[in-house]
């Protein structure tokens, strides 16, 4: 009973996302036509949420508009999830060591926010979703690195790892089959809470002008485009913030029942 | 507050590693550019409605100093952004560093206005959420917090411009002067980051209420109430001091977008106009202010950690 509540609460947030990012196999009509007879037309069977300033279809453009937001966020993390954690795993010193150099180092490049080094490489290069996807990784990579081999650093040094040792495990058995485990809770709630953010500043990015590409729907473009419109139609500055809400909220949710789940470990 | 010989090494350290964040940055800068699609001293022609030849196109290459190769130009920018000169932008001749100066003093002025208010709403939901932990109302503060998490700032800036401005006639768009400039992007970011931090500053409270010090405390007969304001409350406030830095470097990074909203010619203008506007010496300029100033909020948050472990520890000693 308590096994399959703790169950539904993490599967309600994750079916949302995956809905909110796979939603455009199930659109209505084509995001991109524009009717411009229709502009502003009222919720109908055609456009169940009505239409845009241009008399595009709404909800297609924010079905077609998870994709770019949640599917950039999500594909960089599980990028960041993989390598950042076997590059962590690589670099973490298990011989007592303690590389000052190196410390300093990583200390040097994860002194800046992930969002700064998205802002730096977004602002030199333009946005479109490349450049994007490139961006949030390398951002949010330094800081995995990091993560993952202060953890594994301190897990190495614990008794189970140590007995592992002595009973002949390799170096990579004890980082894989024993540490790995767990550390990942972790790592995927850093990577989620930083999904939250991601989203916000994805939207951002686009809301103030630096959109992902002449066509590219995303959710903070959806909402710029409304906004200089917002006399005519109010409720479509509602619907995108609400998908970012929601979107953003989910991951934070995640984020939140991983923390609760290791508590109680 | 003595500094131990360790603490000011710790000090050091830090200083260094400013450093060295600044030089990796400033070299990702110059390798971004480098890599970036649309050159310089072509938009520099069009700019200027000069034809583009590959004549004119090599003789302004060879004026921007953009055909030395790239650890080249590096190193004869580093050599001069030591002595304060970052050169004249490109686009209007202007001297970078005074153009900078002015955008930051834009920003910093938000950043501070947004850690003042933020610092007295942590306070005030922090403490609200202890005093209602038990309740249904302390859930429903928390619960709400943790929604706030997740309302992008900017989301608030257009809303504020969109309904209390234009709708409502209530304050303007741009023409502000003094404190009002500011005052309304500072607040679009409040309640994000007090949503984040009251929570914290909480169970921070919680915790120091239920330590030893604190029964001591209540077996003298003090009021919970004194207990919580003299005691509990200075200690978890020391203990989220370096968050509140980082939280500092976080609006830093924020600001940039939000500037645009409002208009303000901020760094945020700065980076936008510069990669408009292909002019790298801006660019490189602004990135580097922007590393130093982030770096620094960050070494400050470690080196305060540091500091209020190591003096916890001693008095931990000594009674």
């Amino acid at each position: 009973m308590k096994l399959s509540k703790k169950i539904i609460s993490i599967a309600i947030p994750i079916i949302i996302l995956i809905s909110l990012s796979f939603g455009f196999i199930f659109k209505p009509n084509d995001p991109h036509k524009t009717h411009i007879l229709e502009k502003y037309a009222a919720a109908s069977e055609t456009y169940p949420l009505g239409t845009d300033a241009l008399g595009r279809c709404e909800l297609s453009r924010l079905l077609e508009g998870g994709k770019a937001t949640i599917g950039i966020v999500v594909l960089g993390a599980a990028i960041v999830l993989v390598l950042g954690t076997a590059l962590g795993l690589l670099f973490a010193r298990t011989n007592g060591r303690s590389g000052v150099l190196s410390d300093s180092f990583l200390n040097a490049i994860t002194a800046i926010p992930p969002v700064a080094y998205l802002i730096i490489m977004i602002g030199i290069w333009g946005n479109s979703v490349p450049t994007m996807i490139t961006a949030l990784t390398v951002s949010l990579i330094l800081r995995i690195i990091k993560l993952v081999m202060t953890l594994a650093e301190e897990e190495y040094r614990k008794a189970y790892a140590r007995c592992a040792f002595a009973s002949g495990a390799s170096h990579f058995r004890i980082l894989t089959v024993h540490i790995l485990p767990v550390i990942l809770p972790e790592i995927v709630q850093y990577l989620c809470l930083s999904c939250s953010d991601m989203i916000l500043a994805i939207s951002g990015f686009s809301f103030i002008g630096l959109n992902l590409g002449t066509n590219v729907i995303d959710w903070g473009y959806m909402l710029s485009e409304a906004r200089t419109n917002f006399d005519m139609r109010p409720e479509l500055l509602f619907f995108p913030i609400l998908l970012i809400f929601i979107s953003s909220l989910c991951f934070n949710i995640l984020g939140r029942l991983i923390e609760r789940g290791k508590a109680k470990c | 507050m003595n500094l131990t010989r360790g603490t000011i090494v710790f000090i050091l350290r830090k200083i260094l590693e400013v450093i060295l964040t600044v030089l990796i940055v400033t070299v990702i800068s110059f390798v971004l550019v480098q890599l970036s699609p649309v050159d310089a001293a072509e938009a520099y022609l069009q700019r200027n409605q000069t034809p583009i030849t590959s004549e004119t196109l090599e003789k302004t290459r060879s004026e921007m100093g953009l055909n030395e190769p790239l650890p080249v130009q590096y190193i004869n920018w580093l050599s001069k952004a030591v002595t304060g000169d970052f050169g004249r932008s490109f686009v209007n001749n202007k001297d970078v560093l005074q153009t900078e100066m002015s955008a930051f003093a834009f920003t910093i002025k938000i950043i501070l206005l947004a850690g003042i208010f933020e610092a007295v709403l942590i306070i005030l939901v922090g403490s609200l959420c202890y005093v209602c932990r038990n309740r249904i109302s302390g859930h429903i503060i928390s619960a709400l917090c943790f929604a706030m998490i997740s309302i992008p700032p900017f989301f608030l800036a257009s809303e504020y411009l969109d309904i209390i401005v234009v709708k409502m006639g209530i304050g303007s768009v741009v023409g502000n002067a003094g404190i009002m400039r500011y005052l309304p992007a500072a607040l679009s970011f409040v309640p994000g980051t007090a949503a984040f931090f009251a929570p914290l500053l909480a169970t921070n409270i919680t915790y120091q209420m239920s330590l030893d010090s604190a029964d001591y405390a209540r077996y003298r007969g003090l009021s919970e109430k004194r207990i919580l304001f003299r005691y509990a409350m200075p200690a978890a406030l020391i203990s989220i001091i370096p968050s509140f830095f980082q939280m500092l470097a976080l609006n830093l990074a924020g600001a940039i977008v939000i500037e645009q909203v409002f208009s303000i010619p901020g760094m945020g203008y700065l980076i936008m106009s510069g990669v408009t506007d292909r002019d790298p010496p801006v660019i490189h300029a602004t990135i580097l202010l922007l590393a130093i100033c982030l770096s620094l909020f960050n070494i400050s948050a470690d080196v305060i950690r540091r500091i209020i472990s190591h003096n916890t520890d001693l008095s931990m000693v000594h009674t």
